[in-house]
């Protein structure tokens, strides 16, 4: 029994996995398909292969803009000006008020930290219309700065919580014998704590950067001017206007999951292991 | 030696944190909560008109519709989530030639912007280019393509929904699914390899192993995955912006966070922030709840 039995269990197994990851992918797969003919042989359905040509197309149509439309191209640059500042704001900010946390707690720092940390549950809509008025009344609407600052806002929490967390777990004696040598405090964290945190940094770099770029409602709603669109309001806006030139929409689409994509394949291990890190001990 | 951080050092490394925090996040809170009992367009001082819009909120019927399909997408989609990514989990653990490529492909809509997400599923359900109506047709379950995202409309409590809900909830299980069944196979890897093989040698039966080992092991995942499925249905707004943009959804296919924007964007502030405030309530409920169960150590099983 056991050799052929293992083997009928796997190869059942494998077959019926394959087919739910199938199941899962087929959506990209039309997004790919479409993404790479002309629009007039998907209409009728990516799935009819004649004719096919392959044509590159609608990805230039969609990289450098139709009419009114900002070129992708200056919406993915876009999105690396939103993400990257709003990724690196919280992350330093947010590590050295974890730090403080993590070591010698009083009962004010306790509290703090706790309502800090409650309010990682703050949905965006609690926020939209005040700092709306906000932006508007002080110059900040439409630029990079009113969004990368709501953004660390809402990141702070979460990393707050999860690099103390990680700072508990490291042992003091480093600490101790750096502060003998006669390092200052903010000298053992940059030069110490820091360094030996790469792990926990590469989480919140990989959740921090994929939750922003992929942000629609902070960008919609504190960006006004065409011009500095990222990817994610650049698309819902060609949805509405284009529909259904689905092979224009899907090369826009694609472009723009490149990034996160290539992110998750070059992240993937810090990614996981801060989203179950975060939300097992959080 | 000393024992402590110096007072500078504590307020120096405190103050972007408290600075950020308390301008981006408190003030708009406390904000939103007071023009939630105000009537403003944005100029002058804002009319106090105490809790009027909570009443417009139960009394209109496009706030109705939000609400319910708010509560149907908590209803129907976190238990399928957490069934489905418990038993994706389980399935992927052994026997699995490429498990690691087979989750990373359900992982992706996790990994994507929801917005494409949502685009992704306009263009499956599309009536003509959608593959959905082919397949269904193909195999002759139907002879028509269906308007998935047009279907007719239910009464729930009398309020009317649009069956198309339902399809667009299929869709956000498809996105979410990923977290739950990796949030799983952390849990199942860190439980003890003894207990597993404990159960083995007495016999126990794989149905039995599940029931008794280890979904018992996994409750606390199990807890935390309910609350953020929770959160995240009740937050849903991009999957859905992507189908109906800036003129509102479809009819019948409101949400909470979705009718807040379009209201906020009309001008509507006093009463865009009551949806917002209520929203909130529902998110800070689910998550006291679920966390003080996870203190006490009683599990959710009652997903």
């Amino acid at each position: 029994m056991t050799i052929r039995y293992f083997l009928k269990k796997i190869i059942i197994k494998t077959s019926l996995g394959w087919i739910i990851a199938l199941l899962w992918i087929v959506p990209f797969i039309g997004l790919l398909m479409a993404a790479i003919r002309p629009y007039r042989e998907i209409v009728g359905g990516w799935w009819n292969l004649e004719p096919l040509t392959i044509t590159l197309e609608n990805f230039i149509k969609a990289w450098n803009g139709v009419q009114a439309q900002i070129p992708l191209y200056q919406a993915l640059i876009n999105g690396f000006m939103i993400a990257i500042p709003s990724t690196a704001i919280p992350l330093i900010s947010g590590a050295m008020a974890a730090y403080v946390f993590s070591r010698f707690s009083t009962k004010i720092k306790n509290m703090l930290f706790l309502t800090i940390v409650f309010l990682q549950s703050v949905p965006h809509q609690l926020v939209l219309i005040p700092l709306f008025i906000l932006y508007s009344r002080t110059g900040l609407l439409s630029t990079y700065y009113g969004v990368w600052l709501v953004h660390s806002a809402f990141a702070l929490p979460w990393i707050i919580l999860f690099f103390r967390n990680f700072f508990i777990t490291l042992p003091k004696e480093f600490e101790e014998a750096a502060r003998i040598d006669g390092l200052t405090d903010t000298q053992i964290f940059f030069k110490i704590i820091l360094p030996i945190s790469a792990p926990a940094i590469g989480s919140v770099i990989a959740l921090q950067f994929l939750w922003t770029w992929n942000d629609l409602l902070f960008a919609l709603t504190f960006i006004k001017n065409p011009d500095l669109l990222p990817p994610t309001v650049v698309i819902a806006t060609m949805r509405s206007r284009y529909q259904p030139d689905w092979s224009l929409l899907s090369a826009a689409a694609m472009l723009s999951i490149s990034v996160p994509l290539a992110i998750y394949a070059l992240l993937q291990k810090y990614y996981v292991r801060g989203l179950v890190g975060g939300v097992i001990k959080g | 030696m000393k024992y402590g951080f110096t007072r500078k050092f504590t307020i120096f490394f405190l103050l972007p944190t408290l600075v950020i925090i308390s301008i981006f996040l408190l003030y708009p809170m406390v904000f939103t909560f007071y023009l939630s009992f105000h009537e403003w367009k944005g100029a002058g001082a804002p009319v106090f008109v105490g809790l009027k819009n909570y009443i417009t909120l139960t009394q209109k019927t496009v706030y109705k519709v939000a609400f319910i399909n708010n509560l149907l997408w908590v209803a129907l989609m976190v238990p399928l989530v957490i069934i489905f990514g418990f038993f994706l989990a389980l399935f992927l653990r052994e026997h699995v030639l490429g498990a690691t490529a087979i989750k990373s492909a359900i992982f992706l809509g996790m990994v994507i912007p929801q917005v494409v997400a949502g685009i992704v599923f306009l263009f499956i359900y599309d009536p003509h280019a959608g593959i959905v109506n082919a397949l269904l047709q193909a195999i002759g379950i139907i002879k028509e393509p269906i308007p998935w995202l047009s279907l007719k409309t239910i009464h729930i409590f009398g309020v009317p929904i649009s069956m198309s809900i339902f399809v667009i909830i299929i869709s956000s299980i498809w996105v979410w699914i990923g977290f739950t069944m990796t949030i799983y196979i952390a849990a199942i890897e860190s439980i003890p390899h003894e207990l597993l093989e404990a159960a083995e040698i007495d016999g126990l039966s794989f149905f039995q192993k599940v029931r008794w080992v280890i979904w018992p092991m996994v409750k606390p995942a199990t807890t935390v995955a309910i609350l953020m499925s929770i959160v995240w249905a009740l937050k849903v707004f991009d999957i859905l912006y992507a189908m109906g943009g800036e003129a509102g959804p479809p009819p019948g296919t409101d949400v909470l966070a979705y009718r807040m924007y379009i209201d906020f964007i009309y001008g509507k502030y006093g009463i865009a922030s009551a949806i917002a405030v209520i929203l909130a309530i529902m998110i800070f409920t689910a998550s006291f709840i679920l966390l003080r169960k996870v203190i006490r150590g009683s599990g959710a099983e009652h997903a």
